[in-house]
């Protein structure tokens, strides 16, 4: 909040259109976009994937594809126009003027350079005469700043030795360099985990606070958003739709997109039910008219199918491009009740287990007498149509564990049960096998890769039934597998469609119909949402949650991802680095977290509130394998697990 | 939560039910768009030509005419003769039919032997799959030509399926060790470890998911394939160890070249090599079409 609106404007965007050339024909992808952005504002745009946020990011720095095209419009960096200049007078530009982070930290650094030496790298770009000693200093320098501790040492390190959030202090450093005016970060958290999302986050934060620049800040997330931004546009289909100061924004969404982004969001959800927003964002030919966003918005007048809406202002900071603001247009009252954690629709008899996994270890070999402990000594149990979640970062174990349970991997040690067959065991007889992999069914984290190119819907949906011989017929296949489609939401003239013809939300739903196709017992679903937007996670949420009520199948739900799990689950269990260290209802765990990482994990998660965010403090943790081993349980509460700690 | 005040005819609410235009569906890209037109209809006037050689021969094609030896091109034969007297306009097509059924007899025993070697050795463990690299290695080091030559000696016989399968098993290698490499990939793909999950046996696995997978990827070898079996007859025959000049193909046409040389009839060497390259060429295109498209369609994700 420091310096914002004090001098004129560092970037200045007018009636930015660029167009695409595909096979298919020229598409827009940004339309007759307008911005402008203050000195040392932290500038969010947020939109869906496709919306034309990361062509935006591109178009300023100059470099768009060559089969895009800027058709009109111009982008002023410090008063300077760049939109026309070559590519040489653009290297002056880039780096000093303006600088990018990407989203991937491991593909924006060079594996075969050491950290220090791409740092330098972008030192010695725009100053060619810096001395050895000077550059190595300054380097150094830039990796304090962006909180890299052990600075010398880690000179000559080389990124794959890093982890993802120190990666991504040292591109942060790297666009840091020539101390730019605008710094665009086009997701820079989206690959990190929530911990060391709030980190870089908060030093994004202290950046801007300290040197008074100015970010350009790209994200999906509303609740990144909450937390780092003073402005926010809402970007949809190549436009800006909503525009205004954070506050604003969530304190009184105005556009018809807005409500439907944060009502997407599990905090606000109503009556343990999600409203997504239906269908998935356009693509638009150029010369489209009308209101983009009309075929997906229940409130769309008749006037949004033939005509574009012009801005209108709210106050001098905020402004809407919808026709429901027009004098003419009904009044509608938009509230978002902010409540409290969604109750989970059903009591679970906790009696019948399903499935009972007993000090489940596996560990990776990386060479001769070197371990990598992915799980280690994790017990729980799985009862009769409960969501049990598992919760943890990347590394932490939760999809070895699920791939143990799957009996894709065999583990080193421990035992898991279903139903009384031994997973794990070599010697299970042909019945127990056809049994196991009838009522356990899996949904995995890319719906792309999970699906086979070359085979059709129908085909994709049908192979657990033709593997089984469910049905004898064609035809009585065919009956449920409409049945089934139509119950995830998929339309039936999809059935001869290939995935590469589908969305990314269709194909999980494909996914999902097919797990869903032989009424399994258990249903492993790992990370299903992660590759998804907000708003289609919504609605898978939603697909899940109705099966959930029809069918009588106990999931198993893995995500990193916590206000869903919320969400969706009956019992969680939090993982840290192998091991299971907390395990309770939902409700009980969100209320009264016990473990120090869950804490952590908790308070790292953005919410989407600019009021809790402004004041919060995130929780660090950082503990080694050994401190919490072999310390036994406790129980808290009635189910409410804990590994203790010193 | 929402309450609908007044209603206006232009500012009414209607939904998301409402769409002024009907969309239909994308129009399906053209199917003919990208094919090499030109490159089909040729080969298939000659692989037609080939077939019912029959209709169009004027001349039985082992018919020599011994008092019209190196007859150039005119009215009586329309190609000409070679040094034999025979007519070579019935020739081509005769012999035209050979070569491509040499041809595609060696490439589907080539094929063949390609996927199955290369499947096994993809979905076999780790020692299984190095000794079999190693040894298709150690057949691709031996020169081809050497391979046949030998096989042809223990053979003995000279005809024409016998060379076609000496061809077929000579020249399975390089396809195997893709198959090899994409049966490698697709295994650990995760639609096959689901299949897998779900209770797909290896038989299921294979035809539902690996063949349909590399199909695509050796696609283009198999039709190069057909290409190079009919460039390997011809080699053989003109150096005069594939097919007696008695059996017609255009590889023994070639191999009278030089004695043709010799009396300057180019129209010997020429009629059959102009048939031979445009026939290949044809191919090539093909095969690089198919390439194209297939590649296309993976690069849509």
């Amino acid at each position: 909040m420091l310096r914002i609106g004090l001098l004129s404007n560092i970037l200045e965007v007018k009636n930015l259109s660029v167009v695409f050339n595909t096979p298919e024909g020229r598409i827009s992808a940004i339309r007759d976009l307008s911005l402008s952005i203050g000195q040392g504002e932290v500038f969010a745009v947020v939109g869906e994937s496709g919306c034309g946020k990361s062509v935006l990011c591109k178009t300023i720095m100059g470099i768009l594809p060559s089969n895009t095209e800027i058709t009109s419009g111009n982008i002023a960096v410090n008063g300077k126009e760049i939109v026309g200049l070559s590519d040489g007078e653009m290297c002056r530009v880039r780096g000093v003027d303006i600088s990018m982070v990407f989203q991937d930290p491991m593909t924006s650094l060079d594996p075969t350079y050491s950290i220090g030496a791409q740092i330098a790298e972008a030192v010695r770009v725009h100053d060619k005469k810096i001395t050895a000693d000077a550059l190595k200093k300054k380097v150094i320098d830039l990796m304090d700043a962006v909180g890299i501790d052990r600075a010398v040492e880690r000179y000559s390190s080389f990124p794959w030795m890093l982890s993802g959030g120190m990666r991504q202090r040292c591109v942060m450093a790297m666009a840091l360099a020539q101390e730019p005016k605008l710094l665009i970060a086009d997701e820079p958290t989206t690959a990190l985990d929530v911990t060391v999302q709030a980190e870089i986050l908060d030093l994004l934060k202290e950046i801007r606070n300290k040197t008074g620049m100015t970010i350009l800040f790209i994200t999906h997330d509303l609740g990144v958003v909450a937390k780092v931004a003073d402005k926010v546009a809402i970007m949809y289909a190549g436009k800006i739709i909503e525009q205004g100061l954070c506050e604003e924004i969530f304190a009184r969404p105005t556009h018809p997109y807005t409500w439907g982004l944060l009502h997407a969001l599990p905090s606000f959800a109503e009556n343990g039910r999600l409203y997504p927003i239906p269908g998935a964002p356009p693509v638009l030919k150029e010369g489209f008219e009308g209101d983009a966003f009309a075929e997906r918005n229940p409130y769309a007048l008749r006037i949004d199918y033939a005509q574009e809406p012009p801005f209108f202002d709210l106050s001098p900071t905020h402004k809407a491009a919808t026709w429901l603001l027009d004098e003419r247009a009904p009044k509608i009252q938009f509230s978002l009740t902010n409540t409290a954690p969604p109750k989970t629709a059903h009591d679970i008899k906790q009696t019948e287990k399903l499935m009972e996994i007993h000090d489940l270890t596996h560990y990776f070999r990386l060479g001769q007498n070197s371990y990598v402990k992915a799980v280690s000594h994790v017990s729980f149990d799985i009862y009769k149509g409960e969501v049990f979640a598992l919760v943890g970062e990347s590394g932490s174990g939760k999809s070895t564990l699920a791939r143990c349970i799957l009996g894709m991997y065999k583990p080193l040690g421990g035992k898991a049960f279903y139903d009384g067959i031994d997973i794990t065991s070599k010697r299970r007889t042909r019945k127990d096998k056809a049994r196991i992999s009838k009522e356990i069914q899996f949904i995995s984290q890319d719906s792309g890769a999970a699906l086979d190119m070359k085979m059709t819907v129908r085909d994709i949906i049908a192979e657990p039934l033709e593997i089984h011989r469910v049905y004898k017929n064609r035809k009585a296949a065919d009956e449920r597998i409409k049945e089934i489609m139509k119950k995830v939401g998929l339309d039936e003239q999809l059935m001869q469609r290939r995935p590469s013809e589908l969305s990314g939300g269709q194909r999980q739903r494909v996914n999902i119909a097919r797990a869903y196709v032989m009424n399994p017992m258990l249903l492993v679903a790992d990370e299903p949402l992660s590759s998804l937007d907000v708003s289609i996670q919504a609605q898978i949420v939603e697909v899940l949650s109705e099966l959930k009520k029809d069918h009588e199948t106990a999931m198993l739900f893995i995500a990193h991802d916590l206000s869903m799990v919320e969400f969706i689950s009956d019992r969680v269990g939090v993982m840290y680095k192998g091991h299971l260290v907390e395990l309770a209802p939902t409700k009980e765990l969100f209320r009264n977290p016990v473990h120090s990482y869950t804490k952590a994990l908790l308070s790292a998660a953005p919410k989407p509130d600019p009021e809790v965010e402004k004041t919060r403090v995130s929780t660090r943790y950082k503990k080694s394998l050994t401190e919490f081993m072999h310390e036994g349980w406790e129980e808290v509460a009635e189910g409410h697990f804990v590994l203790k700690e010193h | 939560m929402m309450q609908v005040n007044k209603v206006l005819n232009n500012f009414e609410i209607v939904g998301t039910q409402y769409s002024k235009k009907d969309e239909t569906q994308e129009a399906r890209k053209p199917f003919i768009k990208g094919i090499p037109i030109l490159s089909v209809v040729i080969l298939v006037l000659i692989i037609l030509g080939c077939l019912f050689c029959e209709l169009i021969m004027t001349h039985d094609p082992s018919r020599m005419f011994l008092d019209e030896i190196n007859r150039a091109p005119g009215s009586g034969h329309i190609f000409g003769t070679d040094t034999l007297g025979r007519d070579i306009w019935s020739m081509i097509w005769f012999g035209g039919r050979k070569s491509l059924i040499i041809g595609t007899v060696a490439t589907v025993i080539s094929s063949f032997i390609a996927v199955v070697y290369g499947t096994l050795s993809g979905v076999a463990g780790e020692t299984v799959d190095n000794i079999m690299m190693r040894f298709t290695e150690i057949l691709l080091s031996i020169p081809s030509i050497l391979l046949v030559v030998f096989m042809q000696a223990a053979l003995g016989q000279r005809n024409f399926l016998g060379i076609s399968v000496i061809i077929g098993i000579t020249s399975w290698m390089s396809i195997a060790k893709i198959v090899r490499a994409e049966v490698r990939k697709i295994r650990s793909e995760e639609y096959v470890l689901i299949s897998k999950m779900m209770g797909g046996s290896f038989m299921h696995v294979l035809f539902k998911h690996l063949a349909p997978n590399f199909m695509s990827s050796i696609m283009f070898m198999i039709v190069m394939s057909v290409r190079s079996a009919i460039v390997s007859e011809s080699t053989l025959s003109f150096l005069g160890i594939g097919l007696p000049v008695e059996i017609i193909t255009w590889g023994s046409m070639l191999s009278l070249s030089e004695k043709a040389l010799l009396t300057s009839s180019w129209w010997i060497i020429l009629i059959p090599g102009i048939f031979l390259v445009v026939t290949l060429l044809c191919i090539t295109d093909i095969g690089n079409y198919i390439r194209g498209s297939y590649n296309s369609k993976e690069g849509n994700l």
